[in-house]
């Protein structure tokens, strides 16, 4: 068999494994490296398998991942991501998908604290789902919001994506975090309409709550003060320079711990169950990202990314339909590859490619960092929704990939809307 | 394709990057010297290797050729992973490779530890700096409480200067130097525009921190001993070819990155060469700790360091 | 049978607590470390540190979540065969999914190995890394059984099919 087929031999095993049952990451890991061995040899496949492994299980990025975990997992033992979300249904549970609009403003907020999509999904994940399913929102509705949510944090600085976009291309690291801003508020309000487009077709999607008057509404937010202190706290400690965005997962997973003692809503058992739950979100978030790791370098040596890039750098279309084939070829690439992945794969191909066909490197980083975030919400292979269906394993992974599809379609306006207004990215860094 | 001989180079650097850049024209130049009987398919930004265990990666065949560096190891390999540290107080790279150079050819242990490859390239890098947020440092007095972000070789030497050197990933550092988490960091001109250090910093001293040389590029050995002869000797002519490439787009590297730095509006400060030299003797005992680490291991430490210091005197 | 599973538990619970005890320690270093940096006194080997501590915090939690059944997967196929047969399924399913683990923990020994040979030390601190070599590779394997054990259950619940089946995954 030649690469190109065995990789895609190694994509149907792959379905066919995930179909039948078989957890996802080993199913990944399974395929990866039974892929790799056959196009290159068993020992490389062993020391891949070995140097990946323990890559990512020294990786001080992504291991701030548990402790995002541990911050959310206490939030939600302690009641205190139930009260947010009471606050929220006392404002807006009287719109239609109300509570789905708070989740992505939400996420937009945590994202300007953290770095990573996972960690926002993970603790959106944990905090917001079980209040929307408690209110009777459709579960692919909710679970679509949080997991599409978790994807506007690339846009928001502090961003790991941009800066490993900047680092890959030598682009304004600066620049890149002025340019997110515009197109990462306007995502949020897309989605936002979003929701209400869909509650309007469906409205059992999200129904409406009870009318609350304005006073309760001022009582209620009695229960925000000390989840407003630890979101300022953890903000402004970004903001302010005492810590690292790496750093605050561990910061806010104290400091809610400190806020849910100081509330007596933590007792000992319940910080138990938190740790132990964090324990087991943990284990499974990294089983996938193992498997997804040895998968990602299977797919790398069946050139089958290499041959798309190299069709469409010899396509010899004009500028815009290059730009267009790149934006699909991540689509693409993105159902079945990770996204720190396919930027390491692709950019260094397509870069000078694209600077030479005259488009803005910040323009181009824009869209390929939110090309490879849709990745995360794409069937089959969406590290989000994996993510998501870990903390919560009673909806099935159809029903939340039901549910981001009809972001995933705003996701199509929203990057059509900046490569036709380039403006909105380029306006800020220009400043 | 059509070639005779179909080989892969993995590199953890991206074509932007000179490493990257070099190895670029290098594959070129490859395919044209053996009339494209040689085909290289490049896999570049870590996507097929890692810079840690990069030269186990193609040891074990996981790329025919790869961009390595063995600096970065996690272990193993001790003279060409630890020997770097030695050139403290350089400051001219094409020195530095003409030294390290010479002991590879004295010392056959470098090329015995990394004896599954075959080496085709040499790297020097161009020395490091001290890149300030906002704290000018005209004297090493001034470093006394600066939080500094510097590879594990430099912390040493900056604690006894009262600054606290922080090994934080690379990722994180230019947040961490726009927000003030750290004071500064420890890097070469390029990185002002190639890591956009330029746009967070507000100072740059050149109180140089060598960073040695090291076997760059190389080629699996099995693959190696399958190609004939006159296909091997275009890579061994090339040998010297890549490493001046390299040093030639680092240097290019270099002044791209002062020129960054100028449009940013860095101020650039000479430090005195009196502060340099005492800056030097900071790493004169850990140098020798590593030394004496190596002759335990039964390897001519000692012996290594003497002739480093020794042609750093002579080149006075 | 019986007397397996309460061993197992019980290693798994040793585990789960290895695994608990680095992530709390993950975050009280960082805690302290960003304390102590505010008032001027600098750890430089938080990193270092932080990066030695996640690999039983990691290795422990993909053993936790094993036992807990708790890594992700589809019901699709299992949810409409009959249930003798998505038993079977699953039995093989999981045992074809522990052959990776099984190579992730062959690949960790070789690590481990390597790691001994070259007395590798964690850069700064310069405390030995083996032994937390060893730690990932005792984590997967204890994974392995884990699925074994699973991998058993399940064929054992295609021999008696009228008993319900409470312990099955989500
Ligand atoms: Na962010
Ligand atoms: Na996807």
């Amino acid at each position: 068999m030649t690469p190109v087929v065995t990789g895609i031999v190694g994509l149907i095993g792959l379905f066919s494994l995930i179909a039948m049952g078989m957890p996802i990451g080993f199913a990944m890991g399974l395929v990866g490296f039974l892929g790799f061995a056959y196009l290159i040899s068993f020992h490389a496949a062993i020391i891949k398998v070995g140097v990946v492994t323990f890559d990512i299980s020294t990786n001080y990025a992504i291991g701030t991942v548990p402790l995002f975990l541990f911050m959310a997992h206490v939030l939600f033992a302690s009641g205190i991501g139930r009260d947010l979300y009471d606050v929220a249904a006392c404002w807006l549970g009287r719109r239609r998908g109300g509570l789905a609009m708070a989740t992505i403003g939400a996420s937009s907020g945590f994202a300007a604290a953290s770095a990573s999509s996972i960690a926002t999904t993970a603790t959106m994940g944990l905090v917001a789902l079980p209040e929307m399913r408690k209110h009777n929102y459709d579960v692919s509705l909710a679970s679509g919001s949080v997991a599409a949510g978790g994807t506007i944090g690339s846009l928001i600085p502090p961003s790991g994506m941009f800066i490993i976009y900047g680092i890959l291309t030598e682009t304004s690291i600066g620049k890149m975090f002025a340019a997110g801003i515009i197109p990462g508020i306007l995502l949020a309000v897309f989605y936002m309409i979003t929701i209400a487009v869909v509650c309007r077709i469906n409205p059992n999607a999200g129904p409406r709550g009870p009318k609350y008057s304005f006073s309760e509404k001022l009582v209620s937010l009695k229960k925000t003060g000390e989840v407003i202190i630890l979101f300022m706290l953890v903000m402004g400690g970004i903001l302010l320079g005492w810590f690292t965005p790496t750093e605050a997962g561990a910061m806010g997973a104290f400091g809610a711990i400190i806020v849910a003692s100081l509330r007596r809503r933590l007792n000992w058992k319940a910080l138990k169950e938190a740790i132990y739950s964090t324990l087991k979100t943990t284990g499974m978030i990294f089983g996938i990202l193992f498997g997804a790791l040895v998968f990602n370098s299977f797919i790398t040596v069946t050139n089958i990314p290499l041959n798309i890039v190299g069709f469409v750098t010899e396509s010899g279309f004009s500028p815009f339909v290059v730009l267009l084939l790149i934006l699909s070829v991540y689509l693409l690439l993105g159902m079945v590859l990770d996204a720190s992945a396919m930027m390491t794969l692709t950019i260094p191909l397509f870069f000078p490619l694209v600077t030479n066909l005259g488009f803005d490197a910040v323009l181009f980083g824009v869209l390929v960092v939110r090309m490879t975030e849709i990745a995360l919400i794409t069937p089959p292979v969406g590290m989000n929704v994996y993510v998501l269906s870990g903390i919560a394993p009673d909806i099935p992974l159809r029903k939340i990939f039901k549910g981001t599809l009809p972001f995933v379609m705003a996701d199509a306006v929203h990057v059509a809307l900046l490569l036709t207004f380039p403006i909105l990215v380029l306006w800020l860094p220009s400043l | 394709s059509a070639a005779e001989f179909n080989l892969t180079y993995a590199s953890p650097y991206s074509t932007t990057h000179p490493y990257g850049a070099a190895d670029e024209a290098w594959i070129e130049r490859i395919e044209e010297q053996t009339d494209g009987r040689v085909d290289i398919t490049a896999y570049w930004g870590r996507s097929l290797i890692s810079s840690r265990e990069g030269v186990d990666e193609l040891e074990a065949g996981i790329a025919d050729m790869a961009y390595i560096t063995p600096i970065y190891a996690t272990s193993g390999y001790e003279l060409n992973r630890l020997t770097p540290a030695f050139f403290y107080g350089y400051s001219d790279p094409a020195h530095v490779l003409e030294v390290y150079q010479q002991l590879w050819e004295d010392f056959p242990t470098f090329s015995e530890e990394l004896d599954g490859v075959r080496v085709l390239g040499f790297n020097v890098g161009t020395p490091m700096h001290l890149q300030l947020r906002d704290t000018p440092v005209r004297e090493l007095e001034d470093l006394q409480g600066l939080r500094i972000r510097a590879a594990n070789d430099y912390i040493g030497a900056l604690a006894q200067f009262g600054a606290e050197g922080v090994a934080m990933p690379m990722g994180d550092t230019y947040p961490a130097l726009q927000r003030g988490v750290l004071d500064g960091v420890v890097a070469p001109y390029e990185a002002l525009k190639s890591l956009s250090f330029g746009e967070v910093v507000d100072y740059y001293v050149d109180l140089p921190h060598s960073r040695g040389a090291y076997a760059s590029r190389a080629m699996n050995q099995d693959v190696w001993n399958s190609l004939p002869e006159d296909i091997q000797a275009v890579f061994i002519d090339n040998i010297d070819w890549l490493t001046q490439k390299n040093l030639e787009n680092s240097m290019a590297a270099e002044e791209s990155g002062k020129a960054f730095g100028r449009e940013q509006g860095v101020t650039f400060i000479d430090i005195a060469d009196s502060e340099k030299q005492r800056y030097a003797e900071a790493f004169v005992s850990s140098a020798r700790d590593v030394a004496e680490d190596l002759d335990e291991r039964g390897l001519p430490g000692t012996e290594i360091l003497e002739q480093v210091r020794q042609a750093h005197q002579n080149a006075d | 049978m019986r007397m397996i599973e309460r061993l197992l538990r019980w290693v798994v619970t040793a585990g789960a607590f290895t695994g608990v005890a680095c992530i709390i320690a993950l975050m009280c270093l960082t805690v302290v470390t960003v304390s102590f940096r505010a008032i001027g006194i600098a750890f430089p080997g938080t990193y270092t540190l932080a990066e030695i501590l996640l690999i039983p915090a990691i290795s422990f939690s993909l053993a936790y979540a094993a036992y807990e059944g708790a890594h992700t997967r589809v019901e699709l196929m299992t949810s409409i065969l009959p249930e003798r047969l998505s038993s079977l399924l699953d039995a093989l399913m999981l045992a074809l999914g522990t052959v990776f683990w099984v190579v992730v923990a062959y690949a960790g020994t070789l690590e481990a190995l390597k790691s001994a040979r070259n007395r590798e030390e964690a850069p700064i601190l310069g405390f030995p890394v083996t032994p937390f070599r060893w730690l990932l590779v005792i984590a997967i394997v204890l994974l392995c059984l884990v699925l074994v054990v699973q991998v058993v259950r399940a064929l054992l619940r295609t021999r008696q099919v009228k008993e319900v089946s409470k312990g099955s995954q989500s």
